[in-house]
């Protein structure tokens, strides 16, 4: 360029300018600020429009005010275009101190970053535009010298779309500004630029010379890398000291001669980046932290292009790299209101939030910016998710804060973190680093392996072509375990006193790296009953959404979840426990239990779980077996691994021991969520059998004719008395005077039918009836012939009730006498129990003599106690004997 | 059906009679398809008078099998024809009603009856209840004289405890025909023993000896129908015959051979 070039162009310059300062007088306001003209360019090398997207070209801005008695500028700010970024940070800088050295200032040729055209009506100065130290709430601050003014140009970065703005404030009023010119240099260092640079102890450019800068040769200004398919606007506003706050606000769609800001090239823009992701240990099953590091080389060549801003990002992690449950506990989370979107202001997150840290290295700042990583509340993040986390990055003067969405595989677990939409600013790497240790937020794959995280980063200026990498998880220590199925049990009641009422504890655990439990199937020993007798039940128009009356409840249950060696305990300490409720019929199963467990953690509130275990008694043993839904596995996308599983029965009166002091189990067949069964058991005992008694009584009646070949309707009673022990078995031989009429039998039920309870009519032979004080009912039903293993059909009493029982009794002889014998009898109190069979031509049973000769027939009875007593007795049949011989003794 | 009706496994108990010789009992066989039928019999003793007769006991007998191992069809009707060389003759013997010996136990029956009892005996069988493996059954036999809706009939009177205490009567009606075999025995085993049991083996031996107005008599009395010269006779013993359920008549001819006494 010329000297005459040089002496037109500044003239030019006059006419615009930048913010300006410095006057001497205020004119008088007539009306509120107008611009008259403002303007805006990006010029390349050749003078002419640059769009090329990550270019560096030189930057115009220039505004003027309207002739006449202007208003007197007080601010002008200017949002840039996002992307549209000055890097001062390579550049020396000139204080305030330097730049009014000598009152000409002393400021070193690099310091100068481009030229200020200030026009103020009878005057025109280009000075130079100097890269000044700034203050930490800051990000750069740029400023000239006019007159004995100091102009500066204040960058900040604008909350939500990061961009720049950049302005003037409190401009001075000093002198009347008609227009400011500012023109960035988009390379200071290029030669380009050697005749308008402005030398130590000048007031203003000179009117020629050239000098050269010995400032890194790197780029200055660089345009946005991303090309979107609309034009970039630049805003400007400015409001006047006689009426601050009143703006007029003007935005720049296009250049002066209309060519729009409309990016190009950004195919060719380079994008390297190093993604890589490494969780914090190689150990199966564990909690683990996770490092990540996001490398992206930048291009400095002055006349190269800058490498393309990050767009999103997208980590994808193998499927049993989960989110661990056990980091829930203590942890909080951070609302938007909190996290302060939209501004500024710093993040007033609660500490409990915090999952991690985040740092940021930036070649626009010298220094890394350090940040938080905090949890999102629970739906009430951008994404409606249930998982999403904040990066609150502080800046000089700005805060990113950056949401990212986890989202979760409902069906496996599976992770995926998604952070999109990221600030079009250049950073050299990201570090986020979440926390380790045993509420670590992720827990690694439960068997060894080589896995491996699939990470995608995408350009903003190739928004569909992504970096693809896998970057190995190599998970090789702890090993052991995996994939097992070794469930353990513990099980045992309160007061192990034969008989008593005592409290029933169960608990199912499960070791890191074993198979989920899936289902837990428990069978309780012989004798460990209920009483339901009085007790309220949940009915079942409420038992599936848990809501059950208070007065249902009977017990308690816990569940720790989750890895590592603090495990997640629902309810929380402090919390309700979680009630176990008795409901009505489930599944085929009289009974059932009902769980609802507040899936509430930490920040989480996924709503009540409600699991049902349907209880259904041996119909033999009388044992109760607990059967329970399959365990949900996973929540929200958050796999449940089940650590402890716990329930306590303790509703008072209502557990019952048995009344036998031998050793007896408590069996389980506990399933994985892979199929496996395992079947741990633990022996249970209960002890004082001796303090119960044991005599029951056994009366008999036979109703029907006294004479040989007369038909007999017998029935048995039998009563006991209290605190005494159940009966273990019974055996009662009938006297010799009773024969089998085996005319009568009609047919017998085969097991199969009595499976299906579809025994014939035919097959009943009379009726059972056994009060039980547990329950609220008797149990009563009919008497069959049933097919057996035996050599003859058992004589079993098929009852009906609140469960179902099945008393089978073998029928064989002794001495020549009908014996029938109950070798199985529940271990359940029975107050009363009556045996009717039939009679006449129904009956089984037939005189082989006259029963009123002779001695009384006796039946032989011998009886056994659950507590090893026996009680015999030879009670007599009472017949119809009895009132011939009374009517014959009236006559 | 089968499976619709029952007659209990102890049903099976209620046999029958049948007779079988004691020293001298060889067996016929006879066999229609897998049903094979071992008949044996004869009388004790077998010297007897060439003229005129002595007292014998008559023993008859027969064990039922398939010969493929399935389960026998259930026997229905026994019937026994005896040579006329042998006389039956109950003249004078005490009467038994049935009500008298059933339900009851052999020794209640023999305790009731017992100038009755003409013959002793045992039974076997199996039963096979549905879902049940099959088990054996036996018991006693006793043969009574007596009178059944007037009709002077043999009661053969079963017991046994295995599996339970229950008895039953099978009322044997007495024939007479002409020809070879003079006197038959002809019963029906109750309905309700065959449905779910199935007999297996019956033996019974009658003979009695007794009195009547001062003079001796005896149930059975034979003599040797050796011809002149011969001191042994080969002669048709009797003639039995098993009816099954499934229709199936198995009968034999036993032959034995007598000795002439002097």
């Amino acid at each position: 360029m010329n000297r005459a070039q040089r002496i037109l162009r500044k003239a030019l310059i006059s006419v615009s300018g930048c913010l300006a300062l410095a006057a001497l007088a205020a004119p008088v306001a007539t009306a509120d600020l107008k611009f008259e003209e403002v303007g805006t360019n990006l010029t390349g090398r050749d003078g002419t429009y640059s769009r090329a997207a990550g270019g560096h070209p030189d930057f115009f801005f220039e505004f003027a005010l309207p002739p006449g008695p202007p208003e007197a500028i007080r601010t002008v700010d200017l949002d840039l275009p996002p992307g549209l970024v000055a890097n001062p940070t390579p550049f020396p800088t000139c204080s305030v101190e330097e730049m009014f050295a000598e009152l000409t200032g002393n400021c070193p040729f690099e310091t100068q970053v481009g030229v200020a055209t200030v026009s103020l009506g009878s005057r025109v100065v280009n000075v130079a535009i100097r890269n000044m130290p700034h203050p930490s709430d800051v990000p750069a601050l740029f400023g000239f010298k006019y007159l004995s003014a100091l102009a500066t140009i204040t960058p900040r970065v604008r909350p939500g779309d990061y961009g720049i703005s950049a302005g003037s404030f409190e401009i001075s009023q000093a002198e009347a500004i008609k227009s400011v010119r500012i023109h960035m240099w988009g390379v200071p260092a290029d030669p380009i630029h050697d005749e308008e640079r402005q030398p130590p102890f000048f007031s203003e450019l000179p009117i020629e010379g050239s000098y050269h800068s010995n400032a890194p040769n790197v780029p200055f200004f660089s345009n946005p890398t991303a090309c979107p398919d609309s034009a970039s606007t630049f805003t400007v506003r400015g409001d006047s000291w006689e009426h601050p706050g009143i703006f007029d606000e003007r935005p720049i769609i296009g250049d002066k001669e209309g060519t729009p800001f409309l990016w190009e090239g950004c195919e060719t823009l380079p994008f390297e980046p190093t993604m890589t992701p490494l969780p914090g240990t190689h150990r199966a099953h564990s909690p683990t932290g996770l490092d990540v590091n996001l490398d992206l080389p930048s291009n400095e060549a002055p006349k190269g292009f800058s490498a393309s801003a990050v767009k999103r990002t997208v980590l994808t992690f193998p499927q049993g790299l989960t989110v661990s449950p056990s980091a829930v506990a203590g942890l909080e989370s951070c609302s938007q209101a909190q996290l302060g979107v939209g501004s500024n202001a710093p993040p007033t997150c609660p500490d409990g939030s915090k999952l991690g840290n985040v740092t940021i290295e930036t070649q626009l700042l010298p220094d890394p910016l350090q940040g938080d990583v905090f949890l999102a509340k629970q739906k009430e993040n951008p994404f409606g998710s249930v998982f999403a986390v904040y990066l609150a990055v502080k800046g000089p003067g700005f805060y990113l804060k950056l949401p990212g969405e986890l989202n979760l595989n409902q069906e496996n677990g599976q992770l995926k973190a998604i952070f999109d939409d990221l600030p079009k600013l250049p950073f050299e790497n990201v570090h986020l680093d979440f926390r380790g240790g045993p509420t670590a937020p992720l827990v690694t794959p439960n068997t060894c392996g080589n896995y491996s995280i699939k990470t995608e980063v995408f350009p903003w200026a190739r928004p569909n072509k992504p970096v693809v990498d896998e970057v190995p998880m190599p998970i090789n220590e702890n090993c052991q375990g995996g994939g097992e199925f070794k469930p353990g049990l513990q099980a045992g009641v309160a007061n192990p006193v034969a008989g008593a009422r005592s409290p029933l504890t169960i608990r199912v655990t499960r070791q890191d790296g074993e198979q989920n439990l899936s289902r837990i199937e428990v069978t309780l020993p012989k004798g460990e009953i209920a009483n339901l007798k009085g007790l309220e039940v949940c009915g079942n128009d409420v038992a599936p959404s848990g809501n059950c009356p208070k007065g249902s409840q009977v017990g308690i249950a816990t569940t720790a979840i989750g890895t590592g060696a603090f495990p997640l305990f629902v309810p929380q300490p402090g919390k309700e426990p979680t009630a176990l409720y008795l409901a009505g019929p489930y599944k085929g199963a009289p009974y059932s239990l009902v769980t609802t467990v507040p899936a509430q953690a930490g920040p989480f509130d996924f709503g009540d779980i409600v699991v049902r275990t349907a209880i259904d008694l041996n119909p033999v043993t009388a044992q109760v077996i607990a059967k329970s839904d399959p365990l949900p596995q996973i929540l929200e996308g958050v796999p449940i691994s089940y650590r402890d599983v716990r329930i306590e029965v303790k509703k008072p009166d209502f557990s019952v021991n048995p009344t036998s002091c031998e050793q007896r189990y408590v069996t389980t067949t506990i399933t994985s969520i892979d199929g496996t069964e395992a079947h741990p058991s633990v022996p249970t005992k209960v002890g004082d059998c001796g303090a119960l008694n044991f005599g029951p009584k056994l009366k008999f009646k036979l109703k029907g004719g006294t004479h040989r070949g007369d038909f007999q309707q017998l029935t048995a009673t039998l009563t006991t008395g209290k605190k005494e022990a159940n009966i273990s078995k019974v055996s009662v031989t009938l006297p010799h005077s009773e024969f089998l009429e085996q005319g009568h039998i009609g047919t017998v039920c085969t097991r199969v039918q009595f499976a299906a309870d579809k025994c014939p009519a035919e097959s009943v032979y009379g009726y059972a009836r056994a009060i039980t004080p547990l329950l609220d009912k008797p149990l009563e039903g009919p008497v069959y012939l049933r097919s057996s293993n035996h050599p003859l059909p058992d004589l079993v009493a098929d009852l009906k009730g609140q469960f179902d029982i099945e008393l089978s009794g073998r029928i064989d002889s002794k001495n020549g006498g009908i014996r029938n014998t109950f070798e199985t009898v529940p271990d359940a109190p029975v107050s009363k129990f009556v045996l009717k069979m039939k009679g006449g031509k129904k009956s089984l049973l037939v005189n082989s003599r006259n029963l009123c000769k002779g001695k009384a027939a006796r039946a032989t009875v011998h009886m056994e106690g659950q507590n090893g007593k026996l009680h015999n007795e030879r009670p007599i049949v009472q017949n119809g004997c009895a009132k011939k011989s009374k009517k014959k003794h009236k006559k | 059906m089968r499976g619709s009706r029952i007659k209990s496994a102890a049903a099976v108990t209620a046999a029958l009679c049948l007779f079988a010789s004691g020293s001298l009992a060889s067996a016929e066989v006879t066999q229609e398809g897998n049903l094979r039928v071992s008949f044996t019999g004869g009388i004790a003793p077998n010297a007897l008078p060439r003229k005129g007769a002595a007292p014998v006991k008559v023993s008859f007998g027969g064990d039922i099998k398939t010969i493929d191992g399935v389960q026998p069809p259930q026997l229905r009707t026994i019937s026994l024809a005896i040579n006329r060389s042998g006389r039956l003759d109950y003249r004078g013997l005490p009467l038994c009603h049935y009500h008298q010996i059933h339900p009851a136990s052999t020794g209640e029956a023999i305790e009731t009856c017992p100038d009755s009892v003409i013959g002793t005996g045992t039974f076997s069988a199996h039963v096979a209840l549905p879902e049940q493996s099959p088990f054996p059954s036996a018991g006693e036999v006793t043969a009574f004289n007596g009178i059944f809706h007037g009709r002077h009939v043999v009661f053969v009177h079963v017991y046994g405890t295995t599996p339970l205490p229950q008895s039953q009567v099978v009322i044997f009606n007495i024939g007479r025909t002409s020809g070879t075999y003079r006197t038959t025995l002809t019963g029906e085993l109750p309905q309700v023993a065959a449905d779910w049991g199935y007999v297996s083996g019956l033996s019974l031996t009658l003979g009695r000896i007794f009195k009547y107005k001062g003079k001796r008599h005896a149930l059975f009395t034979a003599g040797c129908p050796a011809p002149s010269g011969f001191t042994a006779a080969a002669f048709n013993f009797a003639k039995a015959e098993f009816g099954f359920e499934d229709g199936r008549q198995l009968g034999v001819t036993m032959t034995r051979i007598c000795h002439a006494k002097k």
